[in-house]
Formats: structure tokens, C-alpha cells, sequence
């Protein structure tokens, strides 16, 4: 797997909707490329920060 | 359908865990959540005979969470603001409490700007964002509710995210090792 090829699923890898030979893939190029590791930390930051902020927003603007 | 639990431990119990988690995830720090649940869960005892059963008891308790973690993030976000308003304090919280504070108050500053940025995005980015981040929908869902391709809804996170990310530090304290990146998912 390539790092574009990781890149094209990651939201599926999050959403756990790739199938279990994908799976094993992707742990295999995680394992080995920090660059991927690195990306998939930052996603987490970004989804935390994203879900804090949309807390205080307004719920009419949340629908 | 969900029924009212007939005492405190019957409803902390089975909740707390699950409610810890959604509120850390919220509010972004792990004392903070633990009196927003302390909270909820005095507010739902407290107000246990309104509850109707139309929901499940979960949903009912994090409804009241949400709404407290709303409100908290409010209140903060005007000390914050009043704080950088008013004149400097004769007397300083201790270093730790100082840093405690700072770090709160770097994610409340933090997060009211991405706030802002999200309203500045167009309407069809905005409403991907929010069945992603606050609906919790993974991408074909989102895409089988927007009536899109998945691939239009990854583009469009992908752009609302590059517009976001101007606001969101590049923490380099969440590590994710080989090891554990199976564990966090």
C-alpha cells in the first residue's frame, strides 16, 4: 500500500467500513510509514477540535 | 423505550463510563468532564420523573450533558473574554493551576474560532462537517443522506478541514506509535 493509497481510505479506515484483508493493509503501511502515522494522529486532533467547537454552536445551525 | 432507573446507583452505574468519555470528548478536559457528568446525572435525579421513556435512558442523560457542556463552553468562553479585558490580578494562581487554566482556555479560544470558521463555510461543506463531527455519520452515510458520491463527500471534508486547520495547532503531544494506532481507532 501506498501512502496516496492510505491517504484515498483513511476516512474508511476510521468509519471501520474496509474489509479485514484492507485492514491488515493499512496496519501493515502504519507499521511502517510515520509520515501515515503522523497523518492519522493529526485526524484525531482535527476531529477533537472540530467536535469541541460545534458544541457551542447554535442548534438551528447544527440541522 | 427507555424507563427511569429507580436509584442513583442503578442510573450512575451502567452510564458514567460511556458519559465520561462523550464529555471529555466535548469539553476537551478530563476534570471538566468529570463535573459535567457529576452534573448530569444530579440533573437527571433530579428531574427523573420528567423523563418519558421516548428514548433510551442513554440518550435522555447525554441529551443533559450536551446541553451542560454547551453551556460551560459559553460561560468560559465570556471569562476568557472578560479576563482579557479586565486589568491584571495583584494575586496569580500557582504555576500549575496558571498552566491548567491556559490550556483550557487555548482550547475555548480555539474552539470559538473554529466555530466561527464553520459558519463561514458554504452551506453544503458546513453540513458535511456537521453529520461528520457532530452526527457522527460515517462517510456513506453521509453521502446516501446528502445524495452525493462518497468521493464528493471526502472532497468536500477535505476542503472544509484545509479551511479549518488554519485554527487548529499542530499538537505534537498525541502520539499514535505503530503499536497502538490498532488500540486508538
Amino acid at each position: 500500500m501506498s501512502c496516496q493509497d492510505f491517504k484515498d481510505i483513511l476516512y474508511e479506515y476510521v468509519d471501520e467500513t474496509l474489509s479485514a484483508e484492507d485492514r491488515r493493509r493499512v496496519h501493515q503501511h502504519l507499521d511502517r510509514c510515520a509520515e501515515c502515522r503522523r497523518a492519522l494522529q493529526r485526524d484525531m486532533v482535527i476531529r477533537r477540535s472540530i467536535q469541541r467547537a460545534l458544541v457551542q454552536l447554535p442548534a438551528e445551525s447544527l440541522r | 423505550m427507555g424507563k427511569m432507573p429507580l436509584d442513583a446507583q442503578e442510573l450512575i452505574q451502567p452510564y458514567s463510563d460511556r458519559l465520561l468519555r462523550s464529555a471529555i470528548l466535548l469539553c476537551g478536559d478530563e476534570s471538566v468532564a468529570q463535573d459535567l457528568v457529576q452534573e448530569t446525572f444530579l440533573q437527571a435525579l433530579e428531574s427523573g420523573e420528567r423523563f418519558r421513556g421516548d428514548s433510551t435512558v442513554h440518550t435522555w442523560l447525554h441529551g443533559i450533558l450536551v446541553n451542560l457542556c454547551h453551556r460551560r463552553v459559553r460561560e468560559q468562553a465570556r471569562l476568557v473574554l472578560e479576563e482579557r479585558l479586565a486589568p491584571k490580578e495583584t494575586v496569580q494562581p500557582g504555576p500549575t493551576e496558571a498552566m491548567e487554566e491556559d490550556c483550557f482556555a487555548d482550547k475555548i479560544a480555539e474552539a470559538v474560532q473554529i466555530a466561527e470558521g464553520v459558519q463561514q463555510l458554504s452551506a453544503e461543506h458546513r453540513r458535511v462537517v456537521v453529520l461528520r463531527y457532530y452526527k457522527n455519520l460515517k462517510i456513506k452515510e453521509i453521502a446516501e443522506l446528502v445524495g452525493v458520491s462518497t468521493g464528493t463527500v471526502k472532497s468536500r471534508l477535505h476542503y472544509a478541514i484545509r479551511s479549518l486547520e488554519q485554527f487548529i495547532p499542530n499538537r505534537g503531544n498525541e502520539h499514535v506509535s505503530a503499536a497502538t494506532h490498532n488500540r486508538t481507532i
